[in-house]
């Protein structure tokens, strides 16, 4: 959103941090769908004698209070990243996109009337929203990827909004228009294909969010319960050794930081090139 | 003048919106409000009296009607948990609350300007691409891993400052900084891009060759126009502020609204949950309201167009 592609001289060189943001997207893919095959430990073993016991060569992150591999434990973590982040991006972008190009192409009272409902739940803090909706499904995964879904959508909407108005304007579009092309197809060839470089640019941005803000609502409790490997969930439970042993909180804190990261560099290199 | 009646009007229509979404949210609870407040051991002759009691017997937009008026006179209705007052509750702990948000906004303005300023200093050099890539860094760490992070360093290893709390000045500025951050990193790309933009205007180029130190090109010529944009940008963040505080309060124990709100959560204290989101989002479109009407008043650009 504004907040991050907003800054700086937009002609300067994205190229950079295209590569770093889809090498760090890259290895949190890899680690989601090859990691729980490569590291064969079993996140939710407990072996309570072998409790907080440093690294070593067979557990090169330790194992945690309850005795269980932490690397294991990552790696199961960004599969239910990825899989919350890619669910509830794709849920908000989809209902987002779709009633903003749908409201910008029609304009008049029907754009005035969404836009002020769009402000309506963008008086609310994000986070704020996603802890509502979280809370109103209750604890569990399912809830996490509403809650995203529900946060992301009013910024999709907004922005698509505002691309379909713009678009409206163009010679093709009204070429369409004037052909009597049904605006079903208006839309999704004309409208939408063209404002799709930004909003791709935008979902990667959102994917950043939506890891952090998935996290967040795991850790204050609202994530799916306690044995499942969750990285916000980790790090609650691993502040209460924050003195004995920091790498509980360190380790998912460093993934947490590095997929926000990656997609955050990929969407801001993506939004100055004008899109992909 | 008209202009500015219309945005009073549309301020209004969004706080109407903010009650009707907090209804909503309580008509779509799962179970019985009137249960709730009951109690598991209630009968439900007593369920039933208090459903009469409570309005819910009636339709569904005279229940809203009622639920916007309560909230517009301030009656969030009781706490379930304690039995008294959720106004009270929101009282007790604001201060607290607001003390954070407003010394994270410091460190945050703080922050922004000096990194502008320097960013400017040197313009397409490596200090920009500095601040670009660290301020994105920065937006990449959640609130609650910074706060752990800086309790690790300054509290656990450093020994500086106490791992929890926000009463004393010593305490604030772990959580403050934590909160403060994002804003600060956001703040400044704002302000670092509109500087630059300004400081390669005309009129700021016009000044230099009329034999205006870099000084006061900066400050006298360029700095008023490109304080526009980032004072929007920053009323904008307050509600960011509100929202991150949640996490920054629970992370540092800190008894304000923010866990108030997150410990309600937990014990399903509805009441409560209604009240502090109706308090923070009625708090954020008034601050924009505000925002609008001073941006308005320092450019008159904006007073023309509408």
């Amino acid at each position: 959103m504004s907040t991050i592609t907003a800054g700086i001289s937009p002609q300067r060189k994205s190229h950079k941090r295209i590569a770093v943001g889809a090498f760090l997207t890259g290895l949190l893919v890899f680690a989601a769908v090859f990691g729980p095959v490569l590291v064969s430990e079993d996140p939710l073993a407990i072996e309570l004698e072998r409790s907080l016991e440093p690294p070593s060569l067979a557990h090169p992150l330790g194992r945690d209070a309850l005795g269980r591999d932490l690397l294991a434990r990552i790696v199961h973590g960004a599969r239910l990243a990825c899989a919350v982040a890619f669910g509830g991006v794709a849920l908000g972008a989809s209902f987002g996109i779709w009633l903003g190009i749908w409201a910008g192409y029609a304009g008049g009272i029907v754009e005035r009337a969404v836009m002020r409902a769009i402000d309506v739940l963008m008086a609310f803090p994000g986070f704020l929203l996603a802890l509502l909706a979280a809370s109103l499904l209750g604890p569990g995964v399912p809830s996490l990827v509403f809650a995203v879904g529900f946060f992301s959508f009013p910024a999709f909407a907004r922005v698509a909004r505002s691309l379909a108005a713009s678009l409206k304007g163009e010679l093709y579009v009204k070429a369409a228009t004037a052909l009597g092309a049904p605006r079903r197809r208006i839309l999704l060839r004309h409208i939408l294909r063209n404002a799709a470089p930004p909003l791709i640019a935008l979902v990667s941005l959102r994917m950043g969010g939506a890891i952090a803000t998935a996290s967040g609502l795991s850790f204050l409790g609202l994530g799916p319960a306690p044995p499942t490997p969750e990285w916000g969930a980790m790090l609650d439970s691993g502040r209460a050794y924050l003195w004995l042993s920091p790498r509980l909180v360190l380790a998912p804190g460093l993934a947490l930081v590095l997929s926000a990261l990656g997609f955050y560099l990929l969407g801001d290199g993506l939004g100055r090139r004008g899109g992909p | 003048m008209k202009a500015s009646l219309l945005h009073a009007l549309e301020t209004v229509a969004v706080l109407a919106g903010v009650v009707a979404v907090t209804f909503l949210f309580l008509h779509w609870l799962p179970g019985d409000p009137a249960q709730l407040y009951a109690g598991v051991e209630a009968t439900s002759e007593e369920v039933a009296i208090l459903r009469k009691q409570m309005g819910l017997d009636q339709p569904v937009w005279v229940q809203l009607a009622r639920h916007a008026m309560r909230l517009v006179r301030g009656d969030f209705g009781h706490s379930l948990r304690s039995g008294r007052p959720v106004r009270e509750e929101i009282g007790a702990r604001l201060p607290v609350t607001l003390r954070l948000a407003a010394c994270a906004a410091l460190i945050a303005i703080a922050f922004a300007l000096s990194a502008a300023f320097f960013v400017s200093a040197h313009p397409g050099g490596t200090a920009s691409r500095i601040l670009d890539w660290l301020s994105l860094s920065v937006l990449a760490i959640p609130v609650y891993w910074l706060g752990l992070m800086l309790i690790l360093i300054f509290a656990v290893k450093l020994r500086w400052s106490p791992p929890a709390g926000a009463e004393t000045l010593s305490e604030l500025l772990l959580p403050a900084l934590a909160l403060g951050a994002h804003t600060g990193a956001s703040t400044a790309r704002v302000l670092a891009a509109s500087l630059s933009d300004a400081l390669e205007a005309a009129y700021v180029r016009t000044a230099k060759g009329k034999g205006a130190s870099h000084g006061r090109a900066l400050f006298r010529h360029a700095l008023p126009n490109a304080l526009i944009p980032a004072v929007t940008y920053f009323f904008m963040e307050i509600g960011r502020l509100l929202g991150g505080a949640v996490l920054t309060e629970t992370v540092f124990a800190v008894n304000g609204i923010g866990r108030y709100l997150v410990t309600s959560i937990a014990f399903r204290d509805y009441p409560a949950v209604i009240g502090v989101t109706f308090f923070i989002a009625a708090s954020v479109t008034l601050t924009n309201a505000a925002a609008d009407i001073a941006c308005r008043a320092l450019d008159p650009r904006m007073r023309e167009s509408g």
